[in-house]
């Protein structure tokens, strides 16, 4: 348990929750919502947001009904579902890594571009970023609660920013700017797409115990961040796309804010988007790899990991996870572009989100509509989701059910042979 | 001094004066490489009536044609035989309406595979196939940022049936390579500097040249290299041009 002193308070809980989501998120899927929902890519995004805002809702309900924090994984644990706990944490786990690798990637990109670099710089950005970030976290140093804020204050300001500015020139044509326009239906499907950022939230349920008075807090906090997060993103989809274009998201869709930035606001542009873009990913990196590193520790210790990744260093600090998680995330990045991975990985927290909505339900006496929302749409969406993979990332598919298949029958055989 | 953090970047992004500015106004191309159709026909119109229309021959491109953002028809007739009809969007900017494929004889207008259906829906705007090399517009964006004194390079494959091309350009010992250049799809663009390059094009992962050329490259331009077959069936590159914007 943390000192009381340094628990959470509500304002850092928020902004911790905004900025996991928004660190990684927009400034790597904007493009590849607006190329599937074009002028609908702001109901993508609130689509979408529903089943973040009933799932923030179910996690903080399970949490505290728990007061325990670990989220997906404790709740099955307490629900007596070692099984479906162990694969689902390890899958979780796999979903982490990728995502950081993408958050890596984005990185990588847009501090190389605002430098014209290309492939080598981007793979060496994206490399060294995770290193450093890899060694900040096992001297002790790599949660840093105020310096987060800071990043993640600085971040949501200049997205507004973006925002708003791009809605006050107000030019709908830029929405379908060098594309055919989409139908209303397309939304849906953008939406299941870009999934994963919207996963960040889930990072707070592992701090749970780090949260001042979370059975007050917690859910006030965590669902006007999220809701703040789905108003932001539907702003941003309609305000940066009315300054840069449909086409040119598209097409620069790595680095689609930079683009925006450099078209509206020239070289300054550049300057301030690479600055908020490169520390909102740095500092998403770094609260997944140390979320991700705790959970496998903690799962570790409920002896659904093997035992190697229970181990700290002198600094209190889950070394072996930390370098084991890390060094596979580099090693992912550095290979190349992710994204038909990440989206297939989308489906993991799809399919958590809704089995977390399930146990809230079942849980629940009053304000049960809520995870039964969160059911529907995390259904329709993984659904639709998993015909997009089928049709347009057909290998993705494949790796991920090679994934599963594996998990599931490997984990029980991994786990008794690490305990001889 | 947290405060100060956060004020700093709206200081910055309130006090510029705005960056590449571009005009109000949309600017398009139509380059015509549907194969060996010269007598192509094409109508821009919006709810005002037709912006602009015009004849093309294969392996010709307009200039620049302008027009306020807006969504806008775009029919292509093949020997009065209407082949696509399509809604596209125009913001402000420049872009390169490129036709390609070959037409059937009785062609129905926008007629497409089954797979090619199955990923606009998926996919939209990024779920171009090679349609079974029937006739389709893809919309180039010639928008394009590149280090002051170089320029940009790109090249699009516009021939049905041919495998994957790679390209490989060259200039005083140094040697960039494309590795792939795939039907119907833009390559990535390339910085190029100034000056004298060898162009060579090859079949994709083999050592067979298929094309061995040079072009000069001057400053803060984009290069739209076109490859198409010609009458003798061999390969040609096509070069447009765009200025930044």
């Amino acid at each position: 348990m943390a000192d009381s002193n340094n628990k959470l308070k509500p304002v850092s809980v928020w902004a911790l929750t905004a900025g996991g989501m928004v660190g990684g998120g927009i400034y790597t899927v904007l493009g590849v919502v607006i190329a599937v929902s074009g002028q609908w890519t702001w109901l993508s995004f609130l689509i979408t947001g529903i089943i973040a805002i009933t799932s923030a809702y179910s996690y903080v309900f399970l949490s505290n009904k728990f007061n325990e924090g670990g989220g997906a994984f404790t709740f099955l644990k307490e629900f007596n579902d070692d099984k479906l706990a162990g694969s689902l944490s390890w899958l979780l786990i796999v979903g982490y890594v990728l995502t950081i690798s993408v958050y890596a990637y984005a990185f990588g990109h847009y501090v190389a571009y605002s430098f014209h670099g290309g492939g080598i710089m981007i793979r060496i950005l994206a490399a060294g970023i995770v290193a450093g970030l890899i060694i900040l976290n096992l001297a002790g140093v790599g949660k840093m609660t105020n310096v987060e804020i800071t990043i993640v204050s600085v971040n949501l300001l200049v997205l507004l920013i973006l925002a708003v500015y791009g809605i006050s020139q107000w030019n709908p044509a830029e929405l379908v700017a060098g594309i055919e326009p989409r139908p209303v239906w397309s939304s849906l499907i953008g939406g299941a797409a870009i999934f994963m950022a919207y996963e960040g939230f889930q990072l707070l349920s592992y701090e749970y115990d780090r949260i001042k008075k979370p059975e007050k807090n917690f859910m006030p906090v965590l669902l006007s961040a999220v809701g703040f997060v789905v108003f932001l993103y539907i702003l941003v989809a309609v305000g940066a796309t009315m300054l840069g274009g449909a086409i040119s998201m598209i097409n620069f869709k790595q680095i689609a804010l930079s683009i925006v930035a450099e078209k509206t606001f020239g070289t300054t542009g550049i300057i301030v988007m690479t600055i908020a873009a490169g520390f909102a990913t740095a500092a998403a990196i770094n609260s997944t790899l140390f979320s991700t590193a705790n959970l496998a520790k903690n799962i570790a210790d409920k002896n659904e990991l093997p035992q190697w990744f229970d181990h700290k260093n002198d600094s209190g600090i889950p070394d072996r996870s930390i370098i084991f998680l890390g060094s596979l995330s580099g090693i992912l990045a550095v290979t190349g572009s992710l994204s038909s991975l990440v989206e297939a990985a989308s489906l993991i927290f799809i399919v958590t989100f809704g089995i977390v909505n399930f146990l809230a339900f079942q849980e629940s006496k009053k304000h049960r509509w809520v995870p039964v929302l969160g059911i529907i749409t995390a259904i329709i969406t993984g659904i639709v989701l998993i015909f997009r993979l089928i049709i347009s990332k057909p290998v993705a598919v494949g790796i991920l059910m090679f994934l599963i298949i594996l998990i599931v029958l490997g984990r029980p055989y991994l786990l008794n042979s690490s305990k001889k | 001094m947290k405060s100060l953090r956060i004020y700093i970047p709206i200081l910055l992004f309130l006090s510029c004066s705005g960056g590449e500015s571009e005009k109000n106004i949309s600017e398009f191309r139509i380059a015509q490489f549907i194969t060996e159709s010269n007598n192509i026909e094409y109508s821009i119109s919006n709810e005002k009536g037709i912006v602009e229309k015009g004849k093309l021959n294969f392996k010709k491109v307009t200039e620049y044609l302008s027009t306020e953002p807006g969504t806008y028809n775009l029919t292509i007739k093949e020997n009065n035989n209407l082949i696509l009809n399509k809604k596209i969007g125009m913001g402000k900017g420049k872009y390169t309406l490129c036709l390609i494929g070959e037409v059937l004889k009785e062609q129905k207008a926008n007629k497409i595979t089954s797979k090619q259906k199955m990923h606009n829906i998926v996919a939209g705007a990024e779920g171009t196939t090679s349609n079974g090399y029937l006739p389709q517009l893809i919309i180039l964006n010639d928008y394009f940022s590149v280090k002051k004194g170089k320029s940009k390079i790109r090249f699009i494959h516009t021939i049905p049936g041919l495998t994957d091309l790679s390209a490989k350009i060259n200039k005083e010992r140094k040697t960039k390579t494309i590795k792939k250049v795939k039907y119907p799809h833009p390559s990535e663009s390339h910085t190029l500097k100034t000056g004298k390059h060898s162009i060579k094009i090859y079949y994709k992962d083999s050592p067979l040249k298929v094309l061995d050329t040079s072009m000069r490259i001057d400053q803060n331009k984009l290069y739209t290299s076109l490859l198409y077959r010609n009458s003798d069936n061999q390969i040609e590159m096509y070069v447009i041009k765009s200025d930044k914007h």
